[in-house]
């Protein structure tokens, strides 16, 4: 369509009879009114009174008649015949559906709908003739019911704006809080575009652990469209990369760098690459970014409900797949902002979901046991004089061993197996059966939830971590969430901080911390999120005058990042530390040979 | 689009205007397929009348500029035809004097139950008098030059009625139209820009 730039109105004015300047008509002289030509002269409309009066006193000998040249408006047409035009041209007339007129009245008419979903071109679209062809489409809820996409339940108005946002766009970050549906929006668009013939062939990236359900979410979601997880032995996978040309393909972070050629040189582009858990793209220098940004392709969507992790350069990684060259390392926060602004969608259950139920903080500052304390204190004075000896032999790996073992103490003293935080865990869960409610218990180590296994049993405990084998882990769900007698799960971060659905679990507690709140906010969002029928309440477990506390506060000095880079949002993710942060949580200088 | 055609394509037109402050009234067509695809659009350059046509026209310059200058401005560059004409606005009715399609005036329910008094407000229109029927959520009226029956409107409309609420598509002419003024502008400084610059 080609669309040249419209002149002003200026244009047609000119040469019109509005010369004189307010209340002023200069009328011109020869001007045609009607079908007759009346010659005029120029006069000035004030004068036109006197004149009337004097020209009745004269109107035999001297007749005056004068008029006013009306101009014919000619407005410029731009515009043009647009693809789906040209075909419907070729394309003869379909028979009229029903045959016979409706008697008026007959029908009840459609209640007006409530809201549409406009599909708003991306900022990077210029061409004008492009612009218009997105916003001249449907809305997004008639795109859905031309194209006649069932969906087991409604989405949320939310989700259709994320679906009307990742559909025109070639790179885009869905960033959305954990637990508000990410996967469900992905797969609607990727659908719409499929069934629109704009996409045939897509990979999608996720963690191992949560192939299974993008796999159950396609099934719901658009249940036409082919999933082929690439899996199997080398052979079989190669097969895949180079045959599976038609749908979705699904694989994980680790078969896509371990089949990197395959991968790359498997036909023509990727119509669309989606990659879930973006975070784990973030270190630029990491085989994980290299084979993912390698990837042919003419659509980039990454996933994340964590989009900075540790620092804004998090981001940098994410955006070498997203939008190549768009960001730099080192860029500053403002300049981050504006560069992200159209690329990335961001939104909190705070702001979109005001209909889930609350989630309740109970922030538990506990006092260590008299045993653990004095374990906790001795382990803290001699292993800071033992990096103060090290000198300049001194590395992170150092501090960080120290971290964990007097955290480590903070959950259980080695000696004696006291624990102030199982205590208090045990009273907690008492409650939580009595009420016949469901709780998850977080924690860094798979030894404390051993432990802890073993101190709860009554409670019959489930456990889901890196040493319960993969196929065993759909039924450890399945089981937590069925069986009324099993009402604890014990989970590692690392294993169920991400992907899972549990929001049947009222309760959330979090037995130790992880470095990084954004990935507790995840293992939180797994109970908080749509679904979920009452408040989930979360019990953060500190041991106060340790190095829980210390880490707690130098984090929450550093929520202000995300909040900046994300337009205000009040630390719903924050930042880990960096070295020179652990060095000081110890009150060390950060050694320059190091 | 004078021509009809035998093989009439099941299209609708949707009419309206755009009235800018500083520039004037923006002309818009869009063509829909009965499933509420796109498949022409055209607009116009602004047009403001002249003062004299102020004066001249009083209550129906309106009328004169939408249903005289703007849409026949519109439609006579238009290549497909279409099953109806839809329009938004009361003014542009007058254009069925001039045309072989139905030329239908469509209100949300919701925006001419709040407003009641509009149409009172509004100087009266011969145009209007057709056969009426409730629509897709809208009130649906023929222009008083249409033979159409109530029975007939429904059974014109329903293959887009299914499909589209009819008040729907005017917005997108709206947003396109204020996209193209937008356009224009960022042109318009870009050339100062060049000329101070040179």
């Amino acid at each position: 369509m080609t669309m040249p730039p419209l002149p002003s109105a200026e244009g047609n004015r000119r040469g019109t009879a509005a010369r004189g300047g307010p209340g002023v008509a200069v009328l011109d002289r020869g001007a045609l009114v009607g079908s007759c030509n009346i010659r005029t002269e120029a006069v000035d409309l004030s004068s036109v009174g006197p004149r009337l009066h004097r020209s009745r006193e004269l109107a035999a000998q001297r007749p005056e008649a004068f008029g006013i040249p009306l101009p014919t408006l000619r407005p410029r047409v731009v515009g043009r015949v647009l693809p789906e035009g040209r075909e419907a041209l070729c394309t003869p007339a379909p028979q009229r559906r029903g045959g016979q007129p409706r008697p008026a009245g007959d029908a009840t008419p459609p209640d007006p709908p409530q809201r549409f979903t406009r599909i708003v071109p991306p900022r990077d679209v210029v061409k004008l003739e492009d612009r218009l062809a997105y916003l001249l489409q449907p809305p997004l809820e008639n795109l859905l019911t031309v194209e006649a996409l069932a969906f087991p339940f409604r989405p949320f108005p939310y989700q259709l704006d994320g679906v009307a946002y990742l559909y025109p766009r070639r790179e885009a970050v869905l960033a959305d809080e954990m637990g508000l549906g990410k996967t469900m929006q992905t797969v609607v668009a990727l659908r719409l575009l499929a069934r629109q013939g704009h996409v045939r062939r897509a990979l999608l990236i996720c963690p191992k652990p949560l192939v299974t359900n993008w796999r159950r979410e396609f099934a719901i979601w658009a249940p036409e469209l082919p999933v082929t997880v690439v899996e199997g032995s080398l052979a079989q996978r190669d097969w895949l990369w180079n045959n599976a040309v038609q749908g979705v393909l699904l694989a994980n972070y680790e078969i896509v760098v371990r089949d990197r050629r395959h991968a790359v040189e498997a036909g023509q582009p990727y119509d669309l690459v989606v990659v879930d858990e973006a975070q784990r793209i973030k270190n630029r220098d990491g085989a994980t970014n290299e084979a993912v940004c390698s990837l042919p392709r003419t659509r980039s969507w990454a996933l994340t409900g964590t989009p900075i992790e540790n620092s804004a350069d998090d981001l940098v990684g994410i955006f070498d797949f997203v939008s190549p060259g768009r960001l730099r390392p080192h860029m500053k926060t403002p300049a981050i902002r504006r560069a992200v602004a159209d690329h990335v969608l961001r939104r909190t259950k705070e702001h979109v979901l005001t209909q889930l139920p609350p989630k309740l903080f109970r922030d538990a500052e506990l006092t260590l046991t008299p045993e653990q304390w004095e374990t906790y204190q001795r382990a803290e004075r001699d292993g800071v004089v033992r990096l103060n000896h090290l000198g300049t032999e001194l590395t992170i790996q150092h501090v960080f061993e120290l971290i964990l073992r007097l955290k480590q103490i903070c959950n259980f003293d080695p000696a004696t197996g006291a624990s102030a935080k199982l205590d208090r865990l045990e009273a907690d869960l008492e409650e939580c059966a009595a009420s016949g409610r469901k709780a998850i218990v977080f924690s860094q180590w798979v030894d404390t939830i051993d432990q802890l296994s073993r101190r709860l049993s009554r409670f019959g405990p489930l456990e889901y971590h890196g040493r319960v084998p993969t196929r065993l882990r759909d039924s450890v769900i399945e089981q937590f969430r069925s069986d009324p007698q099993r009402q604890v799960l014990l989970m590692s971060y690392g294993a169920g901080s991400v992907g899972l659905n549990l929001q049947f679990a009222s309760y959330v507690f979090l037995f130790d911390r992880w470095w990084n709140p954004a990935v507790e906010d995840q293992a939180v969002n797994r109970a908080h999120r749509i679904g979920a029928s009452g408040p989930v309440t979360i019990s953060r477990f500190l041991a106060v005058g340790t190095i829980e506390e210390r880490i707690d506060r130098v984090l929450a000095e550093k929520r202000e990042l995300f909040s900046a880079v994300f337009d205000g949002e009040p630390g719903a993710a924050s930042m880990g530390l960096s070295r020179e942060e652990i060095f000081g949580l110890f009150k060390l200088k950060f050694p320059e040979a190091a | 689009m004078d021509a009809p055609t035998s093989k009439a394509l099941p299209a609708f037109g949707f009419l309206t205007v755009l009235e800018s402050a500083g520039h004037g009234l923006f002309g818009g067509y869009l063509v829909l397929s009965p499933q509420g695809r796109p498949l022409e659009f055209r607009c116009t350059t602004p047009v403001v009348a002249t003062r004299a046509q102020e004066i001249l026209y009083g209550p129906t310059l309106q009328p004169y500029l939408l249903g005289e200058v703007i849409g026949p401005a519109l439609l006579n560059g238009a290549e497909l035809p279409v099953a109806a004409l839809l329009t938004d606005q009361r003014d542009m009715l007058g254009l069925a004097l001039v045309r072989h399609e139905e030329l239908l005036l469509i209100e949300p329910l919701q925006r001419r139950e709040a407003e009641p008094s509009r149409e009172l407000a509004l100087p009266s229109s011969p145009a209007v008098g057709g056969a009426s029927a409730v629509l897709g959520g809208c009130r649906v009226t023929a222009a008083a030059t249409s033979v159409l029956s109530a029975e007939s409107l429904h059974a014109l409309l329903e293959p887009l009625t299914a499909h589209v609420y009819l008040a729907e598509p005017f917005d997108r002419i709206r947003a396109a139209l204020l996209e193209a003024q937008q356009a224009t502008l960022d042109a318009a400084e870009l050339d100062d820009d060049h000329a101070a610059a040179a």
